[in-house]
């Protein structure tokens, strides 16, 4: 920690953060929230550099509904979507992911743009984003472009985002009657960080049959993934517990996970069988109302 | 690796202090301040106990930096039963008669958490009081009468048994 | 008496009158003397505490779980800013030893380093951050040394060795003979071979529990402040101010008095505030002594996890033999505890795993045979429980097996073969008083629904939600018992002021269990003061006795007992004094509540406050000091039997566990737990002590574990070790059950440790209750439990049959 903050600057507006950004030399660092990039620094997994305080840019804050998206700041904090009744009606995965996301304190502070750039694996808003088919804006003095959130991630901890980048917003298609869920497992039920994860997002007929739906898992890969192949299995068929079942052991066919201190990777495997049928089974009771 | 300063109100006092840029909240209340019922038990944000309110919201304290602090309004656990009748607030009172308290160690946290859950949900069921101290650990006491804590200090502010003086 | 160390004789000190009843602060629940300084934050711990002048230590430790240490490099170091000194083992101006049992416990390693975490050199610095840099600069060379990991291949013949043989004083729990191998210790009692003979049914099995990390929420810290009169004082944290005394002395080579330690307030002790703070406090002194300057030592989280004391993993094998109708018959074990690297307290927590290994029940026949041992990873010590969990573990799991087999419920089972008075434990001890087992076997399965509950949760339950209950059982000897009477003693020093107050020192440990609050009670119930009259002081070892460590429950007991010895000294003073007031013989005359009254003729009396400033004007001595030794206890260790404590305290906990049958996640719905604790002095702090430790228990029964590699801490973090939080905590019902003891005060045994204990196999018996799988390893992990379940052929949509 100590060395790592060789100066902090603090940008009245995001244009002097632009600005900054493109002139800097060397390393830097966005700090919002803190929840992730303090936790890496005091475990010396930082490198030195400037550190540029984000998180007074109200310019980066609010949830806005428009026609077609709904636009979240990248400050918009895990608090936030927890008490938007907004989200909670049109983006449950990414809700139920940010009510069950650490503990007040860190909901209070961690910023959807932060989880998204933290790039963990295990990053709980993350897949839920994923299933919301969410855009990550990207700015820049060069402008701005727009990065579907599948695209976003490289690595563990790795992203597209250039130097002279930060993230400003994310914007989630408003899509009529879509229903969603996150459901995760974890060591112990508060404080968690997720074994494995899954999202769910789909529209659904009246006779439960999927119209569109995009299913992610999390804590199973490098990144957050996507699983193309459940998607299209679901697609046009209702939902009904034979299928489910499928999805999910067919969603764990498709991951190779590892072993580390949280979980084993035979466990993990068999989990997204669990996590995928029973986030799918949570949409239709959602559905039903 | 210059110092910085830094001007803030906490407990209702504005302070100013020399920090390094490293410093956290937590480490300008007790180093800089000498407000040591803010403890630190982990300094990743697991364990709570560094909890103090910033412009009202419940944060842990050893994840802000000090520099990001200018300019705001900071709440410790010594500055909590300003305005209560004796100095406590009913959090800390409930504490005390309900024997929630062992080692006391996250005590200071935990009051931060659980009178931040009172006020925003002055109806919380027992669960939904779990839910919102779960990002305080405490090894002593199991939790049982920490909850049975916070519900007696809950129903009392709810009754009216209990205002502030001021 | 067949004993194998002297014998003591019993402090005489029958109160001068019975305590009368009700008693007026004895029994009730009242408010703890810290709690309000606890509440405002004002209690001040180790890292509150600042002086002028004050510089930092940060230690550098061994990388390398074995090796020999060619050259510490501190040059760079000495170098950086702001630093004042640079330490290693050569330092030491007086012994480089932390003397614990066994006399192998160096402050800094010198040639070898034998765990990763092994301190090898301190920088002293002008601030944190100086030290923390300075310290990235001294650079170790090592050349690696074989290193062992596993118990049993330490013990064969050609392992690496981690901990030579070495000698300790006579009695204090043996010494290590053979190359690591700290101890070995037997029990045994009747003819084995003929009890299993005479079973019907035997079961054999082997068992494993892991580590445990205290995680107390306050790491180490210690600051010595030397002083202008060449005496060192030491503050900080921990639970055994005599022992950090001791140490601190050895490793400045300075006599005893030029050291004075002050605890502070101690942020959760559990036992890993036993013996490391004794390291802790050397390294601070060691700074002191060079720098002539304040030095405070406070370990960041991930160090403390990283080097301090854990609890030792365990493997246990264990065979056992009933009849037909559920009378148990024999019981064989064979134990190892991982000791890690240096033998700290493993002696006598190896000694305390055998005495307790056959539980409260009634064994025929019982061989249990333990080896504490050594390897290369962090030293196991003192934790809540001292090798009990382990071996409960595995025997609580065992008379489940036992019961399904004979087709019984676990519950009549334990009925059946549960100690009364007039009994004899496994160490052939015999019981003569106070024993509250199978009222607490009783009181639980009454609170818990533990009958309905089983017969409900028998039939077919739908859903992969599936509930079971299960029982977990325990006694605790209290007390540091024969292998630790020879620094078992305590005194106590209590002061009346004319006014009516009263101040009362012991040489105990407040650290968070209540133990000054309790003092207090018993001290104003002694003294008939009201309760708010007696303020009981923190301990500094320059003004209180030496009463041996704040440990093994033993503090209620022994304290108390103290207290009540002076106490009893000024209550002599006090009725003469009445006796004058009201004109009758002070034989005549007791103290009721706050008042002194005449046996016979008890309306006549006379205000205790109106005594007490009569007898100070008379110049009456009204300051007494106190001192106990315990109830005498013996071990032979050629028989394998003795009376191993003085009294035991019992419980029986209830589990009912909800597990998810495709996730193997198990949710604990409910704990009931009932302690026989004698007589509870405050039954609040008492429910304290049991739901707070029930807790502990279910984080070691469901997530906590240690992941070791290579000798490296994998988790040393609180987002990696798993502590339950809020949201984990389950309805918690204590239930206390009082036998009370007569050699303790009012009744009183020891709450302390017991009730973590028994907790792991009452949830993992309830797994299986639930499941159909069982569990021969703790934490039960989702992970675990769908393994086990797979292993055992119980699928997760089947039917489970019970």
């Amino acid at each position: 920690m100590i060395g790592t903050v060789q100066r902090i600057l603090r940008p009245k507006s995001v244009d002097e953060l632009l600005s900054t950004l493109a002139e800097l030399q060397g390393p830097r660092h966005l700090l919002a929230g803190g929840t992730d990039i303090l936790v890496k620094a005091k475990d010396g997994k930082v490198a030195p550099g400037t550190w540029i305080d984000v998180w007074p840019l109200d310019e980066l804050r609010g949830v806005t509904a428009h026609d077609d998206r709904i636009d979240l700041g990248a400050n918009v904090t895990m608090t936030d979507v927890e008490r938007s009744p907004l989200l909670r009606a049109e983006a449950r995965a990414l809700w139920d992911a940010c009510y069950e996301a650490g503990a007040v304190q860190i909901r209070n502070r961690a910023t959807l743009g932060g989880n998204v750039a933290n790039a963990s694996p295990a990053g709980d808003s993350i897949p839920a984003l994923y299933s919301l088919g969410a855009t990550v804006h990207l700015r820049s003095v060069r402008g701005e472009r727009a990065v579907p959130i599948e695209a976003l991630f490289t690595g563990p901890g790795k992203t597209v985002i250039a130097p002279d980048e930060a993230i400003v917003r994310l914007s989630l298609p408003r899509v009529r009657g879509a229903v969603g869920a996150f459901l995760r497992l974890g060591q112990r039920k508060a404080q968690a960080i997720s074994k494995v994860s899954a999202a769910a997002t789909a529209t659904l007929g009246a006779d439960l049959t999927v119209e569109a739906a995009r299913v992610a898992l999390g804590a199973v890969a490098p990144t957050v993934v996507r699983a193309p192949e459940v998607e299209r299995l679901l697609a046009g068929r209702a939902l009904e517990p034979g299928l489910m079942a499928e999805a999910g052991e067919l969603a764990a066919s498709g991951v190779t996970p590892i072993t580390d201190v949280r979980s084993t990777k035979v466990y993990r495997r068999e989990m997204v069988a669990v996590v995928v049928r029973r986030a799918l089974a949570s949409l239709v009771d959602r559905r039903r109302g | 690796m210059s110092e910085i300063d830094v001007g803030l109100e906490v407990n209702g006092e504005q302070v100013r202090a020399r920090c390094q840029p490293h410093d956290t909240l937590l480490a300008l209340l007790r180093y800089r301040l000498g407000l040591t019922g803010t403890k630190e038990g982990c300094g990743e944000g697991e364990c709570g106990a560094c909890t103090v309110f910033m412009d009202g919201e419940a944060v842990d304290s050893c994840l802000v930096l000090a520099a990001q602090c200018e300019g705001r309004q900071v709440t410790t656990i010594e500055g909590l039963g300003r305005g209560w009748p004796d100095g406590l607030h009913p959090v800390q009172k409930a504490f005390m008669e309900t024997g929630a308290v062992q080692c006391g160690f996250c005590i200071p946290g935990i009051i931060m958490s659980a009178a931040d859950a009172i006020t925003r949900r002055s109806d919380a069921a027992r669960e939904e009081v779990r839910r919102l101290v779960a990002g305080n650990l405490c090894r002593c006491t199991g939790y049982t009468k920490i909850f049975d804590a916070i519900e007696l200090a809950r129903d009392r502010v709810a009754r009216g048994e209990v205002r502030p003086e001021a | 008496m067949p004993g194998s160390g002297p014998t003591y004789p019993l402090a005489t000190m029958p109160p001068d009158d019975p305590t009368p009843t009700p008693t007026h602060t004895v029994g009730q629940r009242l408010e703890r003397l810290d709690a309000r300084a606890k509440v405002l934050g004002t209690a001040r711990y180790a890292d509150d505490l600042t002086f002028p002048g004050l510089l930092h230590l940060k230690v550098v430790f061994s990388t390398q779980p074995h090796a020999r240490v060619l050259a510490i490099r501190t040059d760079a170091a000495r170098r950086a800013p702001g630093v004042r000194a640079v330490l290693t083992a050569k330092d030491c101006p007086g012994e480089n030893l932390i003397p614990l049992v066994l006399p192998d416990l160096t402050l800094m390693a010198a040639d070898r380093v034998r765990f990763v975490g092994d301190p090898v050199a301190a920088v002293v610095a002008d601030t944190p951050e100086a030290a923390h840099d300075a310290a990235r600069l001294v650079e170790v060379d090592y050349e690696p040394l074989p290193a062992v990991f596993d118990v049993l291949e330490a013990l064969r013949p050609g392992a690496p060795v981690v901990a030579p043989p070495i000698s300790g004083p006579a009695g204090h729990g043996g010494a290590n003979t053979a190359p690591n191998l700290f101890n070995l210790l037997e029990v045994k009692k009747g003819d084995l071979a003929a009890g299993f003979e005479a079973a019907d049914v035997v079961v054999e099995q082997e068992y494993r529990t892991p580590y445990q990390a205290h995680a107390y929420l306050e790491t180490q810290g210690m600051t010595c402040v030397p002083e202008p009169d060449g005496v060192f004082a030491v503050y900080g944290c921990m639970q055994c101010p005599f022992y950090v005394h001791e140490a601190v002395a050895r490793v400045l080579g300075v006599p005893r008095h030029r050291v004075k330690v002050i605890q502070v307030g101690t942020g959760g002790g559990f036992g890993g505030k036993e013996d490391v703070p004794s390291i802790i406090a050397g390294l601070a002194a060691l700074g002191a002594w060079h720098t002539g300057r304040p030095v405070k030592l406070v370990l960041s989280r991930k160090e403390d996890f990283e080097t301090m004391s854990k609890r030792h993993p365990a493997l246990v094998r264990l065979k056992v033999g009933a009849k037909e109708d559920g009378t148990l018959t024999a019981l064989e074990e064979q134990l190892w505890l991982d000791g890690g690297a240096y033998a700290t307290l493993s002696p006598v927590v190896l000694y305390r795993a055998v005495t307790h290994a056959a539980g409260p029940y009634r064994w025929p026949a019982v061989h249990v045979t333990g080896h504490a041992v050594a390897t290369n990873k962090v030293p196991c010590g003192a934790f809540r429980g001292f090798g009990t969990l382990q071996v409960i573990f595995a025997l609580e799991s065992i008379l489940d097996e036992l019961a399904e087999r004979l087709g019984i419920d676990p519950l009549d089972l334990r009925l059946k073969n549960a100690v009364r008075v007039g009994d004899a434990l496994g160490t052939n001890q015999a019981l003569t008083e106070s024993v509250g087992f199978i009222e607490t076997l009783e009181r639980a399965a009454e609170v818990s629904g533990y009958r309905e509950k089983r017969e409900r949760y028998r039939t077919w339950q739908e859903g992969p939600k599936r509930r079971g209950v299960g029982l977990g059982c325990l006694l605790y000897g209290v007390g540091l018992g024969a292998k630790g009477k020879f620094i078992d003693r305590t005194g106590a020093h209590v002061q009346l002021y004319p006014d009516g107050s009263c101040a009362v020192s012991i040489g105990n440990a407040e650290m968070g269990q209540g133990l000054r609050t309790v003092i207090s009670q018993i001290a104003a119930e002694e003294l008939g003061l009201e309760f708010s009259k007696v303020q009981t002081f923190d301990g500094d070892t320059s003004r209180v006795p030496d009463s041996g460590p704040t440990v093994a429950s033993r503090a209620t007991v022994m304290a108390g007992n103290a207290v009540r010895d002076a106490c009893g000294q000024i209550r002599r003073e006090l009725r003469a004094e009445a006796g004058l007031m009201l004109g009758v013989e002070p034989d005549a005359l007791e103290v009721f509540q706050t008042w002194v009254r005449v046996k016979a003729a008890p309306e006549r009396r006379v205000a205790m406050n109106d005594v007490i400033a009569r007898a100070a004007h008379a110049r009456r001595a009204l300051t007494a000091s106190g001192f106990r030794l315990p109830a005498d206890t013996w071990w032979s260790d050629d028989e394998g039997q003795g009376k191993a404590y003085e009294v035991y305290t019992y419980a029986t906990n209830v589990c009912e566990v909800e597990v998810d049958v495709e996730t193997g996640e198990s949710r604990v719905i409910a704990l009931t737990a009932a302690h026989d604790i004698g007589r509870a002095i405050n039954p609040t702090l008492a429910e304290g002590q049991i739901e707070g430790g029930a807790l502990q228990g279910l984080g070691f029964a469901l997530t906590e574990e240690v992941h070791i590699d290579q000798g490296v801490i994998k988790n040393p973090r609180f987002a990696t070790y798993i502590i339950p939080t809020a949201m984990d905590s389950p309805e918690l019902k204590a239930v206390i059950v009082e036998h009370p003891y007569s050699g303790g005060p009012y009744g009183a045994k020891g709450i302390g440790e017991p009730p973590i204990m028994g907790i792991a196999p009452a949830v993992t018996n309830a797994i299986k209750a639930a499941t159909g799988a069982r569990l021969f390893e703790c934490p039960a992990t989702p992970e675990r439990v769908t393994e086990a379940m797979k292993a055992q052929g119980v699928a997760a949509r089947d039917e489970v049959a019970v």
